[in-house]
């Protein structure tokens, strides 16, 4: 096993510049996910992690090794696409063992491994076929037996749920995280999924037009995102924006006016608030809710134990995420006092979008 | 009102069925008639307007057992499999390089069948000095020479349309197992189009089975191929009509039978490279 390090790494396609000064440390066993809109980045660095694309400038680092200039299949790493790229005219077994013949290991031994790694799967079933003989969670059962069959230093994984439906994209979540915890293996899962991104991964690298714009835990990612880019990008529903400026220490905008007992010069700010956050004002301690605003509620709709409530403050839309227990204080089409979270505000400058508090 | 619509539909299934029965008489016709002669006994040969006879297996026989045909067609079998064994080696790499790495560009992918558009008598003079110069003239190698010059283009044209199916993530995901990119190709991308490669293969073949002018000018004596040989049969004392439909059914039947077990193939072979761009 091994950490990866990418240090200042530059990647040009033609005059398109991909990947900007991008240096990023993956801890040994970590699950790091890469997240972003496409056409981020996100999968160029991966691939230049597989040496499937080399560096315009910049050094990589598998372990202690570098492997800026190496051949992939001299880099020791797995990698399972999104389209699982089972060689089609190879049945199920000849599949997960063909890296293993790469690497001249004694048949009795691939057959050995083999074997565990479709048991780890629950695939044993399946090795005399062909691949189009597989359902699609078959086929992703494969490409990851592919993959851990030979012990790689690193795991890479290119958006490979996306081609599941739902619900089996939830159940190979877990199970790949089961993988993770049982191999305890560097795995490195790129996706444009945000909810993806935080129930899978233990790091979490948000990326826009190819550079990191932070890397944290997903907690830390969720709850104090470091620019309004993560804040709308990571959460579902999307945090709420109000735009204002920051008045002695106070957030004014035409709806409200938050003291936040900040210091700092006046300016113009945006104030972000997550839909869980907004509150009816009998459903949070008087000394965390802010002064209550008025909106109009447009719908209601009902998730089970909670309801999203998209609102409207004059020509602000917003959405709240509300308990189901308070549903029946509100009515569609009627206003209702609502209040925020005081503690749970962030508070973005509007100019270079960077977080203030 | 049904009954009109039954009526209408009736018409256009019968009237779909005449076309076809008409298009396979017009097609079936000249091998039915080649056939018919090649029974014949050789005093109602030159009668085609006799479709009344008592069949005889005696053209079969000389040809089969007494003449040179059988050395010819085994000419045929030689000039071909070498041509397209020779003409794949090249057309299968060629072909992989224009479509997984635009080799070129569209301009270069184009210009390779442009010894297609050329005609034959063009290439035929200065191949035919080459093969005096070199001591080839009348031997397989020439021949062969003379058909890679079109067979190579066209199959390497004709399995653009098969790797460009192939998708990327095969090879990179053989590269990240542990191969070398050219390990990838053979060892994963080949494979996965097999079936073009053999169609292919019986494309070339086809061509180079029935090519007559440049067998006729570059081979002769024992060397020469089943065409020219078939033209032998028109002599100083005629024409041989029913040793020569044999000949002729000889040449055709095997064509015949391989074409339309690989006709899906085919379709797609020759639609494939042209359609993608």
């Amino acid at each position: 096993m091994a950490d990866i390090r990418l240090d200042h790494i530059e990647k040009y396609f033609g005059d398109v510049h991909v990947v900007k000064d991008l240096s990023l440390h993956i801890q040994d066993g970590s699950f790091t996910v890469l997240v972003g809109p496409s056409g981020c980045g996100k999968t160029t660095t991966l691939r230049l992690i597989a040496g499937l694309e080399t560096v315009t400038s910049g050094k990589i680092f598998i372990g202690d090794q570098e492997v800026t200039s190496l051949e992939p299949k001299d880099r020791n790493v797995a990698m399972v696409f999104q389209n699982y790229a089972l060689y089609p005219h190879m049945k199920v077994s000849d599949n997960i063992a063909f890296g293993l013949m790469a690497r001249k290991v004694e048949q009795a031994e691939i057959q050995r491994r083999v074997q565990r790694a479709a048991a780890m799967l629950g695939i044993e079933n399946l090795l005399e076929r062909k691949p189009k003989q597989l359902s699609g969670g078959q086929q992703q059962r494969v490409a990851i037996g592919r993959a851990i069959v030979r012990n790689p230093n690193v795991f890479l994984f290119d958006e490979p749920l996306s081609n599941l439906d739902a619900k089996l994209r939830v159940e190979m979540r877990t199970e790949l995280l089961k993988l993770h915890r049982e191999l305890k293996a560097t795995a490195v899962y790129v996706t444009h999924d945000q909810e993806e991104a935080m129930t899978m991964g233990d790091q979490i690298v948000v990326m826009e037009s190819g550079v990191i714009q932070q890397q944290g835990a997903p907690r830390e990612i969720y709850f104090h995102p470091r620019n309004l880019f993560v804040a709308g990008f990571i959460g579902s529903p999307a945090m709420n924006m109000i735009d204002g400026r920051l008045e002695n220490g106070d957030f004014i905008s035409t709806h409200v006016r938050i003291p936040m007992g900040l210091s700092g010069p006046d300016r113009e700010v945006v104030l972000g608030v997550r839909p869980e956050d907004i509150h009816l004002p009998q459903a949070l301690r008087q000394e965390r809710a802010t002064p209550p605003i008025t909106a109009q509620v447009e719908v209601i709709e009902l998730l089970g134990s909670r309801a999203i409530v998209p609102l409207r403050l004059s020509n602000q839309a917003m959405k709240a995420v509300i308990d189901e227990r308070f549903l029946n204080q509100l009515t569609e089409g009627e206003s209702v006092q609502l209040v925020f979270d005081r503690e749970r505000l962030h508070l973005f400058d509007a100019d270079s979008g960077e977080r203030i508090a | 009102m049904n009954g009109t619509r039954y009526w209408r539909r009736a018409l256009g299934d019968w009237g779909g069925t005449l076309i076809l029965v008409i298009a396979l008489i017009v097609v079936l016709f000249p091998y039915t008639w080649i056939f018919l002669t090649s029974l014949k006994p050789t005093a109602l040969v030159a009668k085609p307007d006799v479709w009344l006879f008592s069949p005889t297996w005696e053209n079969w026989r000389e040809v089969l057992l007494e003449s040179d045909v059988p050395r010819y067609l085994l000419n045929s079998v030689i000039v071909g499999l070498s041509t397209v064994l020779i003409a794949l080696t090249v057309a299968a790499p060629a072909s992989y390089s224009f479509s997984r790495f635009k080799t070129g560009g569209g301009p270069v992918r184009f210009s390779i069948l442009a010894a297609e558009m050329l005609p034959p008598a063009v290439l035929i003079v200065p191949l035919f000095l080459l093969m005096f110069n070199l001591e080839l003239l009348d031997t397989h190698l020439a021949l062969i020479a003379a058909h890679l010059t079109f067979v190579t283009p066209v199959i390497t044209w004709f399995l653009i349309g098969f790797f460009d199916e192939v998708p990327k993530e095969l090879e990179e995901q053989a590269m990240v197992d542990g191969y070398t990119q050219f390990q990838a190709f053979y060892k994963v991308v080949l494979p996965t189009v097999r079936p073009g490669l053999a169609a292919a293969a019986i494309f070339g073949f086809v061509l180079s089975w029935n090519d007559m002018f440049y067998a006729l000018i570059l081979s002769g004596g024992n060397n020469k191929t089943l065409p020219v040989a078939i033209a032998g049969f028109w002599t100083f004392r005629g024409i041989e009509m029913g040793k020569m439909a044999v000949a002729i059914l000889i040449a055709i039947v095997p064509v015949l039978i391989v074409s339309f077990f690989i006709q899906k193939y085919l379709v797609k072979g020759l639609g494939g490279g042209a359609v993608k761009y």
